[in-house]
């Protein structure tokens, strides 16, 4: 099976508004859960304009965005995609937690199709 | 997790940075408050308005101003920012004139920083506790007005979880009395109440808590209180500057005066600067130190040092000052590298100074090689301290930049610090030395540096891991002998530098 992919933003914009708690996420992960994630951590992936500043820390989970990341709502995506979600979740997870994202960057949500 | 108080505080100071890049820059600093907080959107305060007014002083205190020095409510951002371009300019001379004439024997740091020694001696750079390095200065702190929530007195409060039960265990076991059944409810008498928590512990029903006013409960020292007015006031007489309000207050009221705008400044200038970075910066950014190295003179310093470089001077000096010491027999010598803990002895007990190491902290040895380096340069302590921007302006280091600010700058400038390449040390720093940032740092450095030559020494080292309330009295029980110690170690931080008031990492 397919590993998901997640990859922390730590430009330093995002590292400094919480992406520092989330370096080390993967000892958070469940024991069950941990052959099945890989963690990257990736330099500025440039969302973070002007406009968009307050919904850093950005993370990329299979390709879709997450704002304001916490180790929780990493946690909740994950446990979506194990369940067999799709990206549909991962845009109400934005919708849910009132994070206006899903326009930042329609592309990446739609690689997280491919 | 970061708290909403420290999210805002940098996401500000990361827009400034980049606003400041912008051509309009002074026009656009007063609308920043509108455009963060528009009409259409929800506020966080009571309403938009509030909020903007925070915000507005906020960027008062990015600009180096406190609040308190506000004299004319509709005094401009822009014109709050004309005032430090000025200021920038004069404070060569100032920090000159101020911090570095007075030497006992009439020369000042900078000679000494031009002669060509390998080595900085003691005498070259001045006492920890020299006299006139307790001068007053601009104070670092302000409460914003605006920003404080003026939060109801400390008591404990009987809530509506009570259900007037017939074991009454709050009544009993009330140590003064005040507790009485009124209408079916436990009732507190608070003329008797002494706040002992007695009911708060014994109720089955979790009804009784306590209300706290947050800043208060943090301040160890008893400067923060609220005035007349309602709202927290600081009392400079006492503060001590260890930032533990600023931490604590969950409304952001606490605010730093920043001189991040007066480094910006300076590098669109083009001003040498030599950014002195301190040991707790390991544990700041990702990547390594060497890495940050790059990414901050990426921002356009001129050259960058190690403060840790300065640290391993402070354990040689300290080293032998403690066994001259012991060789007199004195009974006790503390580590005096905490500058908010040599407040706490000057301010609080002034008869303990003589216990305090004279040898100066790492940072003014840094700055005395930083000087050597680059004569004309102008030093950025770049740290998570908030007493730091005393010490630092009482001995002529002209910036303090915090871990934050720095953050912000990197982050403004889109600086990535594991991006960059590693930055070429023309000597690493011992490792004990670069571990004065934790607790225990400074002992450990200190003791391996006597032990060796020293077997028979004997040693007693304590710490105090973080200041409180109680280490005032902590301290006379050291001085008296009931606590025995001869070298003893105080962090006004608990767990050290790395969890200052500014740090990243904490």
């Amino acid at each position: 099976m397919k590993k998901i992919q997640l990859e922390i933003c730590c430009g330093t914009a995002c590292y400094i508004l919480g992406a520092s708690k989330l370096v080390g996420i993967e000892e958070r992960l469940p024991e069950e859960w941990r052959d099945c994630v890989d963690v990257n951590i990736l330099p500025c992936l440039d969302l973070c304009t002007s406009e968009k500043l307050d919904g850093a820390p950005f993370v990329r989970i299979d390709g879709a965005i997450v704002a304001k990341a916490t180790p929780e709502r990493i946690l909740e995506r994950i446990q979506n995609i194990l369940e067999g979600d799709t990206l549909e979740s991962a845009n109400n997870l934005n919708d849910n937690n009132n994070i206006k994202v899903n326009e930042v960057d329609t592309e990446n949500f739609n690689g997280g199709e491919k | 997790m970061i708290n909403g108080s420290q999210y805002l505080r940098r996401d500000l100071m990361i827009r400034l940075v980049r606003a400041f890049d912008s051509e309009e820059f002074e026009k656009e600093l007063d609308r920043i408050p509108i455009k963060l907080r528009p009409r259409t959107e929800a506020s966080s305060r009571c309403c938009i308005y509030r909020d903007r007014a925070v915000l507005k002083y906020r960027l008062m205190c990015l600009l180096g101003f406190v609040c308190e020095e506000e004299t004319d409510e509709a005094r401009t951002l822009e014109s709050y920012y004309r005032e430090a371009l000025t200021r920038t300019e004069n404070n060569r001379v100032e920090s000159v004139t101020d911090g570095i004439n007075s030497n006992n024997n009439g020369t000042n740091d900078l000679d000494i920083a031009k002669k060509d020694d390998d080595n900085i001696e003691d005498k070259d750079v001045k006492s920890a506790k020299n006299p006139d390095r307790f001068r007053t200065v601009n104070t670092p702190l302000s409460v914003c007005f605006a920003g404080c929530s003026s939060c109801p007195d400390a008591r404990v409060v009987v809530t509506g979880n009570c259900r007037g039960c017939f074991a009454r265990p709050c009544m009993y076991n009330c140590p003064k009395g005040a507790i009485s059944i009124v209408n079916q409810v436990s009732t507190i008498d608070y003329s008797k109440c002494i706040k002992c928590g007695k009911c708060i512990s014994v109720c089955p029903f979790n009804a009784i808590v306590r209300t706290t006013i947050p800043c208060e409960e943090a301040c160890p020292v008893g400067a923060i209180h609220k005035d007349v007015t309602g709202h927290a006031s600081i009392d400079f007489s006492k503060c001590i500057f260890c930032g533990k309000c600023f931490s604590q207050c969950p409304f952001g009221a606490v605010m730093e005066r920043s001189q991040l705008i007066d480094i910006l400044i300076e590098l669109k200038r083009g001003t040498h600067l030599t950014a002195m970075i301190a040991p707790s910066a390991s544990s700041q950014f990702p990547g390594t130190i060497e890495q940050l190295f790059t990414a901050v003179s990426k921002i356009g310093f001129s050259d960058v040092i190690e403060v840790a470089l300065g640290a391993e001077l402070t354990t040689r000096n300290e080293g032998e000052e403690f066994l001259e010491r012991m060789s007199k027999g004195e009974h006790l010598m503390t580590t005096s590298c905490c500058p908010a803990y040599v407040e706490l002895v000057r301010k609080h007990y002034p008869a303990f100074l003589k216990n305090v190491s004279d040898t100066p902290s790492p940072m003014l040895y840094a700055a005395a090689l930083a000087r050597k380096n680059d004569p004309e340069s102008k030093l950025v302590f770049i740290g998570p301290c908030i007493a730091k921007r005393v010490e630092a302006k009482r001995n002529g280091i002209d910036y303090v930049l915090s871990f934050e600010e720095l953050g912000a700058i990197l982050a403004g400038k889109k600086i990535d610090v594991i991006a960059c390449e590693s930055w070429k040390l023309p000597r690493a720093a011992a490792a004990t030395a670069r571990n004065y940032s934790k607790s225990c740092g400074v002992t450990q450095a200190v003791l391996e540096e006597i032990t060796a030559d020293n077997p028979d020494l004997k040693l007693n080292s304590k710490f105090i891991d973080g200041i409180d309330k109680k280490t005032v009295n902590l301290l006379k029980l050291y001085e008296s002998g009931k606590l025995p110690a001869n070298f003893l170690e105080v962090m006004a931080c608990g767990g050290g530098c790395v969890s200052g008031p500014t740090s990243l990492s904490k």
